[in-house]
């Protein structure tokens, strides 16, 4: 077996590009993770170098390695799972990186932690949004699937249910084989468990085995083969055509009363916020026109009439700079800034001290709005100095839904932010999470589903 | 009664020659000629925020503005030394044919190391011997010529601070070169 390793993320799965021990490194006992090939350092590298030292020094001996991926990781800790098996891997000489042919594809995600018992040492802890994690990683597991090589989903014991659930919505050929593990001892047995090299479906759904909880898809009920025919009695050509008939209308009917039964339950999601589980069931709905039909009856209905961002510079009432205020006794003003476009330039950065974004209609609506105001990485520095992300929610005709963001006084050039608002008619954890999970993708789909959804560009110009 | 300055101790006579040198700098740049059309001088505030805040960014245009006036750089450069968290002066050891690989100062050593991803990327690596209150934000190069350049330093681990950066980087050729200086800000 020859494999690659992809880490599942919310934002889609991340390649594992190469891994490999890191001689420069190997006197300071410190490690690197790098975003394709290229010196930039990504933020985890701190606690890879720790998780090397405490996880991956045992497996291999090596106590510094650089890590490529393909796309960027930013924090978190569900990492570890998809970065040990791929020491794993490398140990046996298994690990596929670059060009190299592969029959596995292996995605994971899951932490990695020092057990309490000493007798396990290394246990693999649950993680959070499992099941946006598969969602996202459907597109990559089906050509993996179809270039012919056998696709794992590796999630901690405790993930199960969700992991479970969540492969279901997925269809046939995208959903991989999924395997759980407790402690790392699992890991190797669910990679090296016999007879997977000759599918890449789902196995015996009765199947127990440590490390493993293969899934009945319905394609299996499907392929169940039929038993030979016994016999038929002759009936008259009259008798089988209304039979046939009524077989029709019977069919006719049920599927227009499960058509109507997932138009309710479609609505009922709607009103209740439920978004990413409306266009789950819209995804996976068996006619997809009917589907289709439901998005279009709400694309671009968003109620928010004139829902849009606003952004106030805040500068000294006298005009001065920013940094000298403290000495002058002023206040500090608001005023409104006119885009261009979807761009929003906040010039004369000396008397800058901050700004303001808000969500708002021009025109009294009900409903809930979301702001989100996103840091634009540009040259390492930024995000040690302001957030990297703020949300904000609440109901517009109540009070103003307004975001502040205070600026160091030593400003940097080309420092930008994005603005995404959002309008929806009922408050929803749903837009919350994708707000400050930053999926962009996810945000603009909303759209279809009636909610308002508008973006915007803040730029610090000299 | 002003003190004399006999009976001043050495480590204050140090201090108040490190300050008379900066309000002479700083005269010099105030009492300047105006400059040409065109040209635009780096303020004293900028020069000042620039060597001394421990985040602020050396912009493309002061760095070039250091490189094109001495007397600006100078004072940069006495302000950048008098506040660093360290400060390695001109390398006195002799350097192999490609530069230097390490310097050392008053319990930091910076050093430089391949990667196995290419030749074209290096890490620069610096460790802290020592317990510090006041730790160093961006590491400062100050060329025999041209403009000095800065770069934030990460989050230590255990005391080490690690950059990685294309062999070529202008931090790279300053630190490789015996005849920079280098400042911890």
């Amino acid at each position: 077996m020859r494999a690659r390793v992809y880490i599942a993320t919310t934002e889609g799965p991340v390649l594992v590009q190469r891994l490999a021990p890191e001689a420069g490194l190997a006197e300071a006992e410190l490690s690197a993770v790098c975003l394709d090939g290229t010196p930039t350092r990504l933020p985890i590298t701190g606690a890879y170098t720790y998780f090397v030292r405490d996880h991956v020094r045992a497996l291999s001996g090596g106590a510094a390695y650089r890590m490529d991926l393909d796309r960027r990781i930013d924090g978190g800790s569900s990492w570890m799972l998809g970065a040990w098996t791929a020491h794993l891997l490398l140990s046996e000489g298994r690990l596929a990186v670059g060009d190299e042919t592969a029959d596995t594809a292996v995605y994971a995600t899951g932490e990695v932690a020092v057990a309490a018992d000493a007798e396990r040492r290394d246990e693999i802890r649950p993680v959070d949004y499992v099941a946006d994690k598969i969602a996202r990683l459907a597109e990559s597991a089906a050509e993996e699937a179809a270039g012919g090589r056998r696709v794992l989903l590796l999630v901690p014991q405790e993930n199960a249910a969700e992991a479970e659930t969540a492969l279901r919505d997925l269809p046939v050929p995208e959903r991989p084989t999924l395997r759980l593990a407790a402690d790392t001892d699992d890991v190797r047995r669910a990679l090296w468990q016999p007879g997977d090299a000759e599918s890449t479906q789902p196995r015996d759904a009765e199947s127990t085995q440590p490390g493993d909880a293969a899934l009945a898809s319905p394609a299996d009920a499907a392929a169940t083969p039929s038993r030979p025919g016994r016999g038929k009695r002759r009936r008259g050509g009259r008798v089988a055509a209304l039979l046939a008939l009524g077989v029709l209308l019977g069919a006719g009917a049920a599927g227009y009363a499960v058509w109507h039964n997932a138009e309710g339950e479609w609505e009922r999601l709607r009103r209740e916020g439920r978004y990413l589980e409306l266009a789950r069931s819209l995804d996976g709905f068996f006619v997809p026109m009917a589907a289709q039909r439901f998005r279009d009856r709400w694309r671009g209905q968003g109620d928010a009439a004139g829902f849009a961002v606003t952004v106030a510079a805040r500068r000294p009432a006298d005009g001065g700079s920013c940094s000298g205020m403290r000495f002058r006794r002023v206040s500090l003003v608001a005023s409104p800034v006119t885009p261009s476009g979807p761009v929003f330039r906040l010039d004369r950065p000396r008397s800058l001290c901050g700004f303001a974004v808000g969500a708002a209609s021009h025109e009294a609506a009900g409903g809930h709005a979301w702001v989100s105001l996103n840091l634009v990485p540009a040259h390492g520095a930024p995000a040690v100095l302001v957030p990297a992300r703020k949300v904000l929610s609440g109901v517009p005709a109540e009070s103003p839904v307004e975001l502040s963001q205070d600026l160091p006084l030593y400003l940097q050039d080309h420092w930008a932010w994005t603005v995404t608002g959002v309008w929806a008619p009922r408050p929803s954890q749903d837009v919350a999470d994708l707000l400050e999970a930053g999926d962009a993708e996810a945000l603009a789909a909303l759209k279809d589903l009636g909610l308002t959804v508008v973006r915007a560009r803040i730029e610090l110009a000299r | 009664m002003s003190p004399s300055w006999g009976t001043l101790s050495e480590p204050e006579r140090a201090r108040r020659r490190r300050r008379f040198a900066l309000d002479v700098a700083a005269d010099a740049l105030v009492a300047r000629e105006a400059p040409p059309e065109g040209v635009r001088p780096p303020r004293f505030d900028q020069i000042y925020e620039a060597a001394r805040d421990p985040r602020a960014a050396l912009t493309e245009p002061l760095a070039a503005a250091l490189a094109a006036d001495d007397r600006a750089r100078t004072a940069f450069e006495a302000l950048l030394r008098d506040g660093a968290v360290c400060w390695f002066p001109v390398a006195a050891a002799a350097a192999s044919p490609t530069g230097l690989d390490a310097r050392e100062e008053s319990g930091f050593r910076i050093w430089l190391r391949p990667s196995s991803a290419g030749a074209d990327q290096v890490y620069v690596l610096i460790r802290d011997r020592e317990e510090r209150d006041v730790r160093p934000m961006a590491i400062i190069a100050l060329p025999p010529a041209g403009p000095p350049v800065c770069a934030p330093l990460p989050e230590d681990i255990d005391g080490v601070y690690q950059l990685i950066e294309r062999e070529d980087s202008p931090l790279v050729r300053a630190i490789r070169d015996p005849a920079s200086k280098v400042a911890l800000r």
